[in-house]
């Protein structure tokens, strides 16, 4: 008996079932295999070394063709750009990359590419840390833009970002988004407001220092406050980055680098007012949350590969002890899906933060002055390459309301390093 | 002979969806007043559109502005951010005293007196009165009777599992230069919430 259209309709199907599997596994090995190319980011020596030109650059060229990682890329434009002097370019793409961070809007396609292929597809948002130190530098670039209505506004910012948690909520310990915010208020007309900014930082520096944080828990730039018009703040050295713990791959932890410098010197017209102490630890805001310290970053979808791993797992014996075809099945999907989740870590970070964030805060004569700023090696020698001059005109005392100068400095090489020892000066 | 015709017919439905995907425009224009999708959570686009327009158009609808010496004169001193996230200011008063120039021809005069722009007119003056350069017309530097100010304050709060909200208030004044009697005001407000999503907690 030949067999009838209608069965032979069906053989010729089933292979056709099986080529269509067979396709859609290979869709989806082409497609995870696109979301499984690591992120190689463009160099950032050139900027430790000094050559901002070639780090402009680099970072401009990676911004216009970024793929998830344009806040990154932004904040370290911008980095670059401030320690070039280009007080509103560094502005206008730190407060981008600050207004990109608060978009929190994934695509669907972004949230499956994130649980299928890598945690560093998705559009990267900076971790608590990063987002408050791009209010804090949105904030000076602010004051320096003469807004410091502007500049208090991010210092606000900045302390609602360090605050966001995502297990339980902890209020900010970083001291610098208080202090700075005092600076603001103050500039402002608000001295009350100022005053009870202070008291925040002294008690988020305490706490901070209580849990391990570098440097006193009083420096002497809160103490000088009231009596001070000059602050110069310091970026001083090189932040951590994140590297995947050996032991386990799926945590991520921030790694220090060795640092060459230390602390700033700051010369007032010749005269050696003193030095930076640290204000706020960077690496510890990294490594701490609310002041715990943290073994490791470990993504929600490691999370979710273990507990469906073992939720399968346990499924799937289960259902053998019972004879239960729907619940080993269950388990089965379960372990299946735990295998196929990819939990290579996101790496990702703002590489050109710095380690510590110094302050001293001066009196200093209105009219006009010549600030030099050098910084001491962790040998505890002058490194010539990084000092650098300013001029600056402080305000009359008698102006309606004080007006303080903000001076910022890196500690990256100055593009025309000042070699010459000033009058009174270093060593 | 069916079943390779579909075959066909399937691969070439795929590549071409394919080479759709591939060729859809990453990059468009699209209308500033409409929402545009990418998310966010402070002032937008259409936010500054909407105040500037609403504000400039209030004003000179219903401030009483004394006409009785000539046209009244006013000038924009800025915004006084009291938020807790910064803004472009610079943007909001360039948008507002635009609007007041192109509506306000015959209701009021706009003076500008931001610090780098008188900076310019006064080396202009100085440059024509010692006669560096050529000026036919000399006039005096026009006082103002009326300044409008303007403040951004929020409230911001922040939750459990990434909620938060911001609640954003942008309120305008207009103050008489000579009583000091606030003649004018108007506020635009509006309010974000939102959660972060579990791919970024």
């Amino acid at each position: 008996m030949s067999p009838s259209p209608r069965t032979l309709r069906r053989r010729t199907r089933r292979p056709c079932t099986r080529q269509l599997a067979s396709r859609v596994a290979l869709w989806a090995t082409v497609l995870g295999g696109a979301a499984c190319t690591a992120w190689v980011p463009p160099p950032v020596e050139p900027y430790w070394q000094g050559r901002l030109d070639v780090a402009e650059e680099l970072f401009r060229e990676r911004l216009d063709s970024s793929d998830g990682d344009w806040v990154l890329m932004a904040n370290e434009l911008a980095t670059t750009l401030d320690a070039k002097g280009d007080v509103d370019g560094a502005w206008r793409l730190f407060y981008d990359a600050g207004r990109a961070m608060e978009t929190w809007d994934a695509s669907f396609g972004e949230r499956v590419g994130t649980v299928v292929g890598r945690e560093d597809t998705r559009e990267y948002r900076g971790e608590p840390y990063e987002r408050a130190l791009n209010s804090i530098y949105t904030g000076i670039l602010a004051f320096e833009r003469g807004e410091p209505d502007n500049a208090r506004a991010s210092f606000k910012e900045a302390m609602l970002r360090d605050a966001e948690q995502s297990e339980e909520e902890f209020g900010s310990d970083f001291a610098p988004s208080f202090y700075l915010a005092a600076w603001a208020s103050r500039d402002n007309g608000q001295a009350s407001e100022a005053r009870s900014f202070l008291q925040e930082a002294r008690q988020a520096r305490q706490g901070a220092v209580a849990h391990g944080a570098r440097g006193k828990s009083d420096p002497l730039a809160f103490r000088n406050f009231e009596a001070s018009n000059l602050l110069v703040l310091a970026s001083v050295g090189r932040g951590p980055w994140k590297v995947a713990r050996r032991d386990r791959p799926d945590m991520v932890v921030m790694a220090s680098p060795t640092q060459r410098v230390r602390a700033a010197r700051v010369f007032v017209d010749g005269v050696l007012r003193g030095t930076t102490e640290v204000i706020g630890d960077v690496d510890f805001q990294a490594n701490t949350r609310g002041g715990r310290w943290l073994d490791g970053i470990r993504e929600g979808k490691a999370v979710f590969k273990e507990v469906s791993g073992t939720a399968g797992t346990v499924l799937l014996l289960e259902g053998i002890d019972r004879d239960d075809k729907g619940m080993m099945l269950a388990g089965a999907i379960a372990l299946l899906g735990s295998l196929f989740i990819s939990v290579d870590p996101d790496l990702r970070c703002w590489r050109t933060l710095p380690d510590t964030l110094q302050a001293i805060a001066l009196d200093v004569t209105p009219g006009e002055h010549r600030v030099f700023v050098e910084f001491i090696a962790t040998d505890g020698r002058v490194d010539s390459q990084y000092s650098r001059e300013y001029r600056i005109t402080v305000p009359a005392r008698d102006a309606p309301r004080l007006h303080t100068t903000i001076l910022h400095a890196r500690s990256v090489p100055a593009p025309t390093p000042h070699r010459y020892p000033p009058t009174g000066g270093s060593p | 002979m069916n079943s390779c015709f579909s075959r066909t017919a399937r691969l070439a439905i795929t590549l071409t969806l394919v080479f759709l995907a591939g060729c859809a425009r990453s990059h468009m224009r699209v209308d500033p007043d409409v929402d545009d999708g990418v998310g966010g959570g402070g002032t937008e686009s259409q936010d500054v559109r909407t105040m500037a327009d609403q504000m400039s158009r209030d004003l000179l609808a219903q401030a009483p502005l004394d006409a009785s010496h000539g046209t009244p004169s006013l000038y924009v001193v800025g915004l006084d951010n009291n938020a807790s996230h910064p803004i472009d200011k610079r943007m909001v008063v360039e948008m507002i005293r635009t609007r007041l120039v192109q509506h306000g021809r015959d209701r009021v005069r706009v003076l500008n007196r931001d610090a780098s722009t008188l900076q310019e007119v006064q080396a202009e003056r100085l440059a024509k009165r010692e006669g560096a350069v050529e000026g036919s017309q000399k006039k005096a530097l026009l006082g103002s009777d009326y300044v409008l100010t303007g403040t951004v304050r929020t409230i911001s709060k922040r939750g459990r599992d990434g909620m938060s909200s911001d609640y954003w208030v942008y309120s305008f004044v207009l103050v008489d230069l000579e009583s000091s009697e606030q003649i004018w005001a108007n506020e635009y407000d509006f309010k974000w919430a939102g959660n972060r999503p579990a791919v970024y907690r």
